[in-house]
């Protein structure tokens, strides 16, 4: 009989693995021999009774010496040894002490074991060589590599599958190359490349090989070869305008002409004469390859490498035109897999690729084909695309069972993004939906257009990368001869707002005269420009400012980086930082949120009436209250599914709420490494806080190993798993809780729990809180001053019922509506203007007047069938308008002001208007100056405190002054007739051709030549504005000053210029922090700011006390 | 390990410099840098092979595990280097390369013969 060992493994456990032993205790070699031990025990007690070995008589076929596997003591028979520490045994016990002669055989069990593993290792490493010199690009790489020595560019055109993005690195490695950067235009590619090139270098867990994206690195000294992204690289080359790092860069994917991509090859173009020992390596596909060979002048040596594709037969299939109309009609693609399954029999494998154009024509096909499905039992309908999570992605790597076949619908993420093995037919749309934006207007157009001939050919080249397979085509051979090229690369269709801040911070002067591979059109470059400029990131004149300089570095876009930058500046970053996340990912709420009344109602705490971002702040800090309710003492599972059904409940989904989080800790890490923050230090936490906080999150980290191990998920990449086939849908969630190893929803609240423990969540939700006046004030202007200009004003005809829709208009794009998944547009009350009074004379016919206007912020304006506005915000009207407008024109008298050319408003005292313009531009230098001293010690962290705090208070005490504003106006929009009489011009035949002379008046306005006016500061311009019939008199016993009382004057600038002074020793010496009343120093320390001496002769008396409203 | 740091400072120069070293198939071109030759692999002193091997520490596991592959010896014979593939070599008692294997059969048992010789 042969001895069953496994009986006895903690006696041998005991005697032969110790940490030193050859097999480590408790290692995952330890498991595998045990399993080892058992199929050996099987196979033996099958095949023989008794043709054991005679004993001692040792396997001359093993090259692992059993006899004297050495002891941490030294060289040593190693069953002796194991004698040693065999455990005593009471002779009284059942089973009886282990036989020297097991121990023998046990020993050369041991040395079998690690010779078959010896061979295993050795078998793996062999094939990956094969595999590797199987790839097309092996026989190219005495090429490159002799290109590369003697060229300065080399191009290297493949096709996907040829192998280039992994080999061509470790080609450059093996000929001695080192500091070695490889772009890639997806950071996710970058890790993956990284993983993938360090294992074949057999360099897994050395260092030689890293990545480096945002928010993460794995990169030493010892690194000689660095995946990164092409934004990453740009930002590198701030800092190292000669990239003196590096001795080569390799592009890759260059031909996919993402914006960065171009831009670098811009500047790589510029580079080589500036360094001339820099090797660049172009990696392309083989489409347009000669496009950049061109571009550095033809003298760049090409190796062509073709992909290995199995012949695919073409076959045009143009769906008929009665089903073109409208919306997608599922027939054609049903009728191919109906087809399918007539002509194919079902052993013979091979599944299907849909591409269609966006997600709601996914949903529309998914859904008839899985009804399909469910009839013929051969299917399994998997949707992919990039909305999905990480998880459900996977799926679509996934095997079919014998019998049935998978049909993966997506959009062209499976175009180059990813690969899907097993794909033998391809049906393709021809429809791909398109990101364009249009500068003039700043609206986002998503468009469904036809591909190009170039994404053609590539998703019919998904259906020959496993064996020879059939494309459909969904259109006629002439239209695909119509198709352009190439698709539009992304400089011709996005905003150029980052990439025209980022050339002007490194320098180049000329953005029109950069070296293009392909110029965009001026007019975007110039727009792009001018909305830097009121983006206030450069000066009028070209030059970047503070703030620019430092949105250039921050690899996020202009509105986020703006918040990021003013949260830091006004100590407000943990609400700033919820904002930014919440505005950045995807509407958490789903389609019926609004639909379904219980969803409604289950909502109604968490609203908000001033908007979106407000909205969504709510509902995170909610989330989050609801994740610390359940705390650690129940299971993950309970945890888990309670917030779970707290979303569901709400129509939130939940799914969004973790990406919040993640993009939460995401900007504060850029916010940490800009260096910008002068963070306060963390708290201390006492030894037993950090003890549970330590020991709860090695528990969390012992749930995910264990979880990932189940669902063989991490180490050396997923494992395809084969697919449950059930009425053609795969087994949803739900009912994988069943399963032991945990389900998806419990990984994501482990995941959060590993970010954040409950104190750090008590933290944020504290600091998420919205709910003082001053709170709302603060975060009113810093979102207003982040997102500025993009505002709306609503139409005077709209009537804010619930139910209709209500009509803005933008400065460029008249009539837009409010998009239908927003808060504002599904409660339309809170949007009609309050305490209006009818028309007064002297104002535009129809004109509101009141104290209550609102303009609308929005994020983004995007246009699907129509623009609409997304995530939008009330403002306070003529308040934001002073505080934010980049120019602000003034007539005569002070009450009429245009502000950035198309809002009017109107004040029925021409004095509040005077004040207001006064405060606000208080305000704005103080916010400039604040922004400045926070910039200027950044990093330093020596804030002038002293400076900062006198500032912050003025500037505190102006805002929360200017957001109590209570004056009424009219509000209206400008139409372009209005705008060419409403300035007097040059010629100067403005009402006064001087202003009144100031005694010692030392900086005299400046006249703007081109609206007639004189500059009163950067952004101000009085008296340009031309009478018009409606403009109102000044009351004709003159104007009395509103701070002092007893300052009469008739001339409004000689008024405004005693305000001036008046107003501002009022905010300086005011502390108005709300709700508390503080100390009032009586004694002034306000002369510094240069308060002219002109106007301390107008003031009469100061002002003291006697505040107008109640705070 | 208690022997201290300047037997482990001498031990990872040693590595280092063996790893410039290139181990070259004979018989099936297969070519890998190699981290040492011997018996006794110096990242798992608790395992002794019975021939000077050419040795990798184990590329597919953390450093820290020790573990190891071998990757041939040189033939006992021609002494030509040899890899454990077995289209290449036989282990019997000591590395043979497969040309001299065949030349050499009546040295070795013939079950061995019939084996290498099925394989082919
Ligand atoms: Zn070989
Ligand atoms: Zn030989």
């Amino acid at each position: 009989m042969a001895f069953d060992f496994s009986k006895y493994r903690r006696d041998f456990d005991t005697a032969f693995f110790t940490d030193n032993s050859a097999i480590r205790f408790g290692s995952e070699e330890h498991k595998d021999f045990w399993v080892f031990c058992e199929k050996l025990y099987k196979l033996k007690s099958r095949t023989l009774a008794g043709r054991s070995r005679s004993k001692g008589d040792l396997n001359p076929n093993h090259l692992v010496c059993v006899e004297c596997i050495a002891s941490s003591s030294g060289r040593k028979w190693v069953v002796e040894d194991a004698i040693t520490r065999m455990p005593f045994r009471d002779p009284d016990s059942s089973k009886p002490p282990v036989p020297v002669e097991r121990l023998k055989e046990f020993a050369e069990i041991i040395a079998k074991f690690l010779d078959f593993m010896q061979k295993e290792k050795f078998r793996k490493l062999r094939k990956l060589r094969e595999a590797q010199k199987n790839l097309p690009i092996a026989e190219h790489e005495s090429d490159i590599v002799n290109y590369v020595k003697n060229f300065p560019v080399v191009l290297i055109a493949g096709d996907t599958g040829c192998g280039k993005s992994t080999q061509v690195p470790q080609y450059l490695l093996k000929a001695g190359f080192s500091r070695i950067a490889c772009t890639q235009p997806r950071r996710i590619a970058c890790i993956s490349l990284c993983q993938r090139v360090a294992y074949e270098t057999l360099n897994q867990y050395g260092d030689e090989v890293g990545y480096q994206v945002r928010f993460e690195r794995a990169k030493t000294k010892a690194t000689r070869i660095v995946f990164l992204t092409e934004g990453l690289l740009l930002r590198q080359i701030v800092g190292d305008p000669t990239l003196t790092q590096y001795d080569v860069i390799v592009l890759d994917e260059v031909h996919e002409r993402h914006l960065q991509g171009d831009f670098l090859l811009g500047i790589l173009k510029c580079l080589m004469y500036k360094r001339k020992d820099l090797k660049i390596v172009l990696m392309s596909a083989t489409i347009n390859s000669e496009m950049f060979t061109d571009y550095f002048f033809n003298l760049t040596p090409i190796v062509q490498v073709p992909g290995r594709l199995y012949p695919i037969e073409v076959v045009y299939w143009p769906v008929v035109s009665e089903e073109k109309a409208g919306r997608i009609s599922p027939s054609p693609y049903i009728r191919i897999l109906h087809m399918i399954d007539e002509k194919y029999p079902a052993e013979e494998r091979g599944d299907v690729l849909i591409f269609l154009s966006g997600m709601a024509e996914i949903t529309a096909i998914a859904d008839a084909a899985k009804e399909y499905a469910q009839k013929t039992n051969r299917w399994i309908i998997l949707q992919l695309h990039s909305s999905l999570s990480i998880e459900e992605q996977d799926r679509a790597f996934d095997i079919a069972p014998d019998g049935v076949r998978k049909c993966v619908i997506s959009t062209n993420i499976a175009e180059t993004s990813v690969t899907i093995d097993g794909i033998r037919f391809v049906v393709d749309s021809g429809k791909v939906k398109e990101m364009t934006f249009d500068p003039t207007t700043r609206t986002e157009k998503l468009k469904e257009c036809m591909i190009s001939r170039a994404s053609a050919e590539q998703r019919k080249g998904r259906a020959g990368r496993t064996g020879p397979g059939i494309c459909y085509r969904l259109y006629t051979r002439e239209e695909f001869e119509s198709m352009t090229d190439f698709s539009a690369p992304e400089i011709m269709r996005t905003s150029l707002d980052s990439l025209v801040l980022q050339m002007v911070s490194m320098g180049v002067k000329e953005p029109l005269s950069f070296p293009f591979i392909q110029k965009p059109d001026s007019s975007r470059l110039k727009l792009a420009m001018e909305s830097l400029i009121s983006h206030g990131a450069v000066e009028p004149n070209g030059t970047v400012t503070t703030v620019g300089g430092l949105l250039a570095m921050l690899p996020v876009d202009i509105m986020v980086g703006k918040l990021l930058i003013n949260g830091c500046v006004f100590e407000r970053l943990d609400k700033v930082l919820s904002i930014a996340s919440v505005l950045t990912v995807q509407n958490p709420l789903t389609n019926k949120s609004y639909r379904d009344p219980d969803c409604v109602s289950a909502r109604k705490a968490l609203m908000s009436d001033q908007g979106d971002p407000f909205m969504l702040l709510n509902m995170y800090s909610a989330w989050l209250a609801e994740k610390n309710k359940t705390g650690t003492g129940s299971s993950s599972r309970e945890r888990s599914s309670t917030t779970r059904s707290w979303c569901k409940r709400r129509g939130i989904e939940e799914q969004r709420m973790y990406e919040v989080t993640k993009m939460r800790d995401q900007f504060m890490q850029i916010v940490k490494e800009s260096e910008f923050l002068d963070q306060a230090a963390p708290k201390q936490e006492t030894a037993a806080q950090r003890r549970i906080r330590i020991g709860e999150r090695s528990m969390l980290h012992q749930w995910m190993r264990e979880f990932k191990r189940k669902r063989g998920l991490g180490g050396e990449g997923r494992k395809r798993k084969v697919l449950k086939a059930r009425d053609g849908e795969v087994a949803s969630d739900d009912e994988e809780t069943s399963g032991k190893s945990g389900n998806i929803h419990e990984a994501k609240d482990v995941e959060f729990r590993m970010r954040r423990n409950a104190a750090e969540i008590k933290n944020i939700i504290e600091h998420d809180k919205v709910d003082s006046f001053q709170d709302m004030v603060f975060m009113k202007a810093i979102l207003t001053a982040s997102i500025y200009p993009q505002w709306a004003i609503a139409d005077p005809h709209n009537n804010y019922k619930a139910g209709t829709e209500q009509m803005y208009h933008t400065k460029d794009k008249p009539f837009v509506t409010l998009h239908p998944m927003g808060m504002l547009a599904n409660n339309p009350e809170v949007l009609r203007v309050g305490s209006c009074e009818p028309t007064v004379a002297g104002f535009p016919p129809g004109s509101q007047i009141s104290n209550k206007h609102e303009l609308l912020l929005y994020l983004s304006m995007m246009e699907t069938t129509r623009p609409f506005l997304m995530n939008t915000a009330r403002i306070p009207a003529a308040q934001s308008l002073f505080l934010f407008a980049l120019n602000t024109d003034v007539d005569h008298n002070f009450s009429r002001y245009v502000f950035d050319g198309w809002l009017e408003v109107r004040f029925t005292n021409p004095l509040e208007g005077m004040q207001l313009l006064i405060v606000a531009s208080e305000v704005r230098v103080r916010w400039k100056k604040l922004l400045d001293l926070k910039i200027m010690s950044a990093g330093r962290n020596n804030v002038n405190r002293k400076e900062y705090s006198r500032n912050e208070k003025i500037f505190v005490n102006g805002l929360v002054q200017i957001y109590l504003n209570d004056s009424t106006y009219s509000l209206r929009r400008l139409l372009a007739a209005d705008a060419k009489t409403m300035y007097y011009g040059h010629d100067g035949t403005s009402s006064s051709s001087h202003l009144p002379e100031m005694p010692d008046d030392l900086n005299e306005p400046e006249f703007d030549s081109i609206k007639g006016g004189w500059k009163l500061s950067d952004h101000v311009t009085y008296d340009c504005l031309t009478y018009d019939a409606l403009s109102s008199a000044l009351p004709e016993d003159g104007l009395l000053c509103p701070c002092c009382d007893d300052f009469n004057e008739d001339h409004p600038y000689l008024m405004y210029r005693h305000i001036e002074y008046c107003c501002k020793e009022r905010i300086d010496q005011t502390d108005l922090d709300l709700g508390e009343r503080t100390r009032r120093s009586g004694s002034s320390d306000s002369d510094e700011d240069g308060t002219s001496s002109a106007t301390a002769l107008l003031r009469k008396r100061k002002f003291q006390g006697g505040e107008r409203k109640d705070v | 390990m208690d022997d201290g740091s300047e037997y482990s400072k001498r031990l990872s120069a040693r590595i280092e410099e063996d790893a410039k070293k290139i181990f070259h198939c004979s018989q099936c071109e297969f070519t890998e840098p190699f981290h040492y030759k011997g018996r006794n692999p110096p990242f798992k002193r608790t395992v002794w092979l019975k021939e000077d091997s050419y040795v990798n520490k184990d590329p597919f596991v953390p450093r820290g595990e020790g573990l190891f592959v071998v990757l041939g010896s040189d033939c006992s014979v021609c002494d030509q280097q040899v890899c454990q593939n077995p289209g290449c070599s036989v282990f019997y008692e000591r590395r043979i390369c497969l040309p001299c294997f065949k030349a050499n059969k009546r040295d070795f048992p013939e079950k061995l013969v019939a084996k290498v010789a099925s394989k082919e």
